[in-house]
């Protein structure tokens, strides 16, 4: 399965960087896009083994097909929070506290 | 059924009374706590005699059956508990603590007699275990409500240490009753022992007496129980020292001795060890202490020693003597509990650095029975708590059969010389407080008759005559006891 | 119809309610008052179709073929019906809680009630689900309108507070897609099944893909859980929340994450041969979460002086609780976490109600800001003895004291189940933990208990009373004092 090494790799490389923005990040936008980094390469995994795996055809279409509507429907809400967040208080950062939170 | 109603009514009046006690008036709460408790007494009067058995299975999924049985082990601390409870409930006639209403004061302590009289008849470790819990939190607000009203922060102090203290202890036993229950197949107390040494069985008898002795205590377990009794409301420190420390003595006889003898045996040198050094350790305090409340709760810590010591020979003997111990212990602690927190009742504190008029010259009664009970904890002859040091020295002298000789004969000589410190301690309460240092008439004040009579008379002269009787004629609990209760075989 | 399109009527029942609230809303737009009651007599009916559909006879071994797999894949084993029930109810109590401000909040009443009811279709269908699709379907479903409910309440800290909420549920939805594509790349399925897992872990070049999807998913249900170290948003969003929307963390999310983590641990738990060295890893993992949630949580707690505080930290340690059980990976533990949810549940649930009830009373000092201290409640037994009764109740349940026995008999259960399997070793470690917990609960417990103050004396009855607060407050205790005496009312269904 020498021609599954390409996608496998870019599935790990995927998870790896957005990992890292979750972890580094701390800015709620880049750690959106590290999440959504981390999904890409989990959908990479699941459409690239149908090719290794047959019997696993049909869930390794149907993943990604729930998977990009959920995430969509996500990324609404949280660029909507995340402008209200903005505007409220002018920043973004996930570690600032509210004051009103204190 | 008898049995279940005996339990059931002081639960229910008691929670009755917690949640409507402040709308009844002290009396009428008084009174009907007062036909809870002797009611629940008749009928478990009528219960014992019968000999019911109850039996039914409650939580399907732990194996858990409500079963209630009675023998000879656990008969003692029924009868003790029923009259304790009686006498308790009674002697709020003389006096209700400060802090709340008579009624919740009154609930609070029937929901505690009837939490151990469950464990005493409980026939199921667990169903033991949760009876054990129910008496916690009622015991709790009793020290946090209405203890001493003279220091918040203390009162809190001495709660907060014996609810977490205790709980410490029932979860380690529950542990220990759960992995027991594992090993022999079900939960109830009327299976075989386990048998053998293996780590398992030891791990077990560890977690068992680890956790019941913190509620004996055992001496380096101890440090709750002091201040839980200095702070704790008269009618408090009584259950404390007759009921709450007979459910670790019962519990100890129950779980590690007679459930798995073998292993119990690996452990039993160091309880005895421990029980001995705390006989000396509760006389050494005492021989220094200056509140008298403290120092008979110290001396608490010295009988529960000889318990402690007694129940590790693993001997027949030995169990009589503890059972023995615990009884006279009941009664004596009860007795000097109420008659200090009579004193502290007329002197506003119980310090014994205060110079006072002696007791022998204001009130000779009370004077007297004071007497009776210190030279009775003491372990004078003729008293009950003669016996059980007595029977615990003996049984120490030749423990059963698989145990280091040596190490009990060194406790018991240990305990012996806490024995005589008792004396001088004893001695030197008597001193201050009966003969006293400042004469009577002294400095111009007018001698105050302030001699019990009434209720606090009554209730002191039923404890008295149980002391007297179990010490002049010691057969009444020994015969109670020499047989072995159907059940586990007893090392001989 | 097809008896295994049965097993989502409890889901699509709430589900097309929520629709049904929106299309109502468009109608007349301008009344407050319908959308509650709508709301609870839905989840109601979506209760009442758990037993029918069971009583129809689906479960994981009804005949399917022919469907297609996703839709075959869902059916519903015994605990999971108690934690529909859970979710279902749950949301009930939660809209009944919610504070007056959802009216003015953005999108009115209707939004929120619609938003609770696909929470509660969520969580209903996340217990079923016996694949990883939908399991990831339905926990999104179930935590996305909680994350909105948090932030629609407008204000600052609320806002900040779904924002931790929502950048939690991101990563764990990650975490949770990532391991369901190991899964499905160990086993070509993604059916949680014993055989399935059984023939992955014995090939080698399946195991580890397999082994790590799993940890991966039970790392992402631990998100959900609240479990340490995926903590953090629980304080801020419990304390920032209406009560309304921590009822429905505690109840509906909470009942999803229970589902979802029981769904990942199904196939350990009911194995048709042992897979003995995979389950070492699995255990330990577990244990660990476990451990560390319970003891953690039980510390924060302690630290706590304001109700929701506490309720937020004990959370944590109470999801420990739940997990611990499920580290002996038998049905005994399964049943004992079950048993354990549920009392939390209820329990909590009437003490969310209790607050809502004292912060109606004005003159109670309690209405001082948006939480009280525990100062705050000092002689409330005094002061409101139903409320009081309550209180005191469902804090002794949480810390596992009589009266609160049914409380105490969950966490015997989850050491019983402990010491079954010789993890005798967690067992000891849960002493700790149990006390730590009684002594958190105990400061509310005795400020509650203690003597009133002086002025606050008078102030009892006055003031109109929440009638909503006290239906959740009676209908918890009735149910928590049913089960303490007669416990073998829920266990069949637990197993």
């Amino acid at each position: 399965m020498i021609h599954l090494i390409g996608p496998f790799v870019l599935a790990a490389l995927l998870v790896g960087i957005g990992l890292a923005g979750v972890l580094l990040r701390r800015n709620a936008v880049l750690v959106l896009i590290g999440v959504e980094l981390i999904l890409a390469g989990a959908l990479v995994l699941a459409v690239s083994i149908s090719i290794a795996r047959p019997a696993a055809h049909a869930a390794s279409s149907v993943l990604p097909l729930f998977v990009m509507t959920i995430a969509a429907a996500e990324v609404v809400l949280a660029l909507a929070v995340i402008l209200a967040v903005y505007r409220l208080r002018g920043s973004i950062d996930l570690d600032t506290p509210s004051e009103e939170a204190r | 059924m008898v049995l279940s109603a005996a339990l059931a009514l002081p639960a229910m009046v008691g929670a009755l009374l917690v949640v409507f006690g402040s709308a009844l008036g002290a009396r009428p709460s008084r009174w009907v706590a007062g036909a809870a408790a002797v009611g629940s007494a008749g009928l478990l009067w009528a219960g014992l005699v019968r000999g019911e058995v109850v039996d039914v299975l409650w939580v399907p999924d732990l194996g858990l059956r409500f079963a209630l049985r009675a023998d000879g082990y656990s008969v003692p601390f029924v009868l003790l508990t029923s009259l304790v409870l009686i006498l308790v409930v009674a002697h709020t006639a003389y006096e209700v603590p400060s802090g709340g209403s008579a009624g919740g004061y009154l609930g609070c302590v029937l929901l505690v007699g009837s939490g151990a009289l469950t464990a005493f008849l409980a026939g199921d470790m667990v169903l033991f275990f949760l009876a054990f819990e129910v008496v916690l939190i009622p015991m709790w607000v009793l020290i946090g409500r209405w203890g001493d009203p003279h220091d918040l922060a203390a009162r809190r102090d001495a709660a907060s240490r014996f609810l977490l203290y205790t709980a410490v202890g029932s979860t380690l036993m529950l542990v220990g009753i759960l992995l027991l229950a594992h090993r022999r197949g079900s939960t109830g107390f009327a299976v075989d022992a386990v048998q053998g040494t293996g780590p398992r069985a030891v791990l077990i008898v560890l977690l068992l007496v680890l956790g019941l002795a913190i509620k004996l205590p055992v001496f380096p377990l101890h440090t709750w129980l002091p201040a839980a009794h200095t702070i704790a409301p008269t009618g408090g420190s009584v259950l404390l020292a007759a009921v709450l420390l007979k459910l670790g003595s019962y519990g100890l006889i129950r779980l590690p001795v007679l459930s798995a003898p073998e292993a119990f045996a690996v452990i039993a040198p160091w309880l005895g060890l421990a029980g001995g050094v705390g006989v000396v350790w509760g006389g050494l305090v005492c021989l220094a202490e200056s509140d008298l409340k403290r120092l008979i709760a110290y001396s608490s810590v010295a009988h529960m020693g000889f318990v402690a010591l007694a129940v590790s020979t693993g001997s027949q003997l030995g169990i009589q003597a503890a059972i023995y111990s615990s009884i006279a212990h009941g009664l004596i602690a009860s007795l000097l509990f109420i008659l200090v927190g009579g004193l502290k009742h007329r002197w506003g504190s119980a310090s014994l650095t205060v110079a006072r008029e002696p007791l022998r010259e204001v009130s000779p009664r009370l004077g007297a029975i004071l007497v009776l009970g210190l030279t009775a904890s003491m372990g004078l002859p003729g008293l009950a708590g003669f016996w059980g040091e007595l029977l615990t020295l003996v049984a120490a002298w030749s423990p059963a059969p698989g145990r280091p000789r040596s190490v009990f004969v060194a406790s018991a000589i240990i305990a012996a010389v806490g024995a005589a410190l008792a004396a001088a301690y004893v001695v030197r309460v008597l001193r201050l407080v009966w003969l006293g240092d400042a004469v009577a008439g002294q400095r111009g004040r007018p001698i105050v008759r302030v001699d019990i009579r009434g209720v606090e008379w009554a209730v002191t002269a039923v404890l008295v005559a149980g002391i007297v009787w179990l010490g002049v004629y010691p057969y009444v609990l020994l015969d109670l006891t020499v047989v072995a209760p159907a059940g586990p075989a007893v090392a001989p | 119809m097809n008896s295994a399109v049965l097993s989502l009527l409890p889901a699509a029942v709430a589900g097309v309610g929520a629709l049904l609230v929106l299309l109502v809303d468009l109608v007349m737009p301008r009344s407050q008052l319908w959308q509650r009651p709508l709301g609870v007599v839905i989840l109601l009916a979506a209760t009442a179709t758990v037993p029918v559909a069971w009583t129809i006879g689906w479960f994981a071994h009804t005949d399917r073929s022919g469907l297609p797999e996703i839709l075959a894949s869902i059916g519903v084993p015994s605990p999971a019906r108690v934690l529909q029930v859970v979710a279902l109810l749950g949301a009930a109590a939660a809209l009944i809680l919610l504070g007056h401000e959802h009216r003015e909040a953005p999108g009115g009443l209707s939004v929120a009630v619609a938003l609770v009811l696909v929470s509660a279709a969520g969580a209903a269908s996340a217990a079923a689900s016996v694949d990883v699709i939908s399991l990831v379907v339905s926990l999104e479903v179930a935590t996305l309108p909680a994350v909105a409910l948090v932030a629609l309440r407008g204000r600052r800290g609320a806002v900040h507070a779904s924002l931790s909420l929502l950048m939690t549920s991101l990563v764990s939805f990650a975490v949770t897609v990532l391991g369901a594509a190991l899964y499905l790349a160990a086993n070509s399925s993604v059916v949680l099944s014993a055989e399935l897992v059984g023939a992955g872990l014995d090939a080698r070049t399946t195991r580890p893909a397999l082994l790590l999807g799993t940890v991966l998913l039970v790392v992402g249900m631990a998100f959900k859980l609240s479990l340490v170290p995926f903590h953090a948003w629980t304080p801020q969003a419990y304390r920032e929340g209406d009560l309304g929307v921590v009822a429905l963390l505690v109840t509906t999310s909470k009942a999803a994450g229970v589902g979802g983590i029981l769904a990942v641990l199904r196939p350990f738990i009911d194995p048709p041969a042992p897979f003995v060295l995979a389950e070492r890893g699995l255990v330990l993992a577990l244990a660990v979460l476990a451990v560390a949630s319970m003891l953690i949580g039980a510390v924060g707690a302690l630290r706590q002086t304001r109700p929701l505080g506490l309720l937020a930290w004990s959370t944590i340690g109470q999801a420990g609780w739940v997990l611990l059980p499920l580290t002996a990976l038998t049905d005994a533990g399964r049943a004992a976490a079950v048993g354990y949810s549920l009392a939390y549940a209820l329990a909590t649930l009437v003490l969310l109600a209790v607050l809502r009830r004292g912060r109606a009373l004005p003159g109670q000092h309690l209405s001082d800001g948006p939480e009280p201290a525990f100062s705050g409640f000092l002689g409330y037994v005094r002061r409101d003895r139903i409320g009081g009764a309550a209180l005191v109740f469902a804090l002794l349940v949480l810390a596992g004291l009589p009266p609160g026995v049914y409380g105490l008999l969950v966490k015997v259960g989850v050491l019983a189940a402990l010491t079954a399997e010789g993890l005798w070793v967690l067992a000891v470690i849960a002493v700790v933990g149990v006390v730590l917990g009684i002594a958190a609960y105990a400061r509310w417990l005795a400020a509650a208990l203690g003597r009133v103050p002086e002025r606050g004396a008078e102030a009892a009855a006055a003031g109109r009373t929440a009638y909503g607060a006290l239906l959740v407050l009676g209908a918890g205790c009735l149910l928590l004092i049913v089960l303490s005496v007669w416990p073998a009312l829920v266990a069949p269904f637990l197993h």
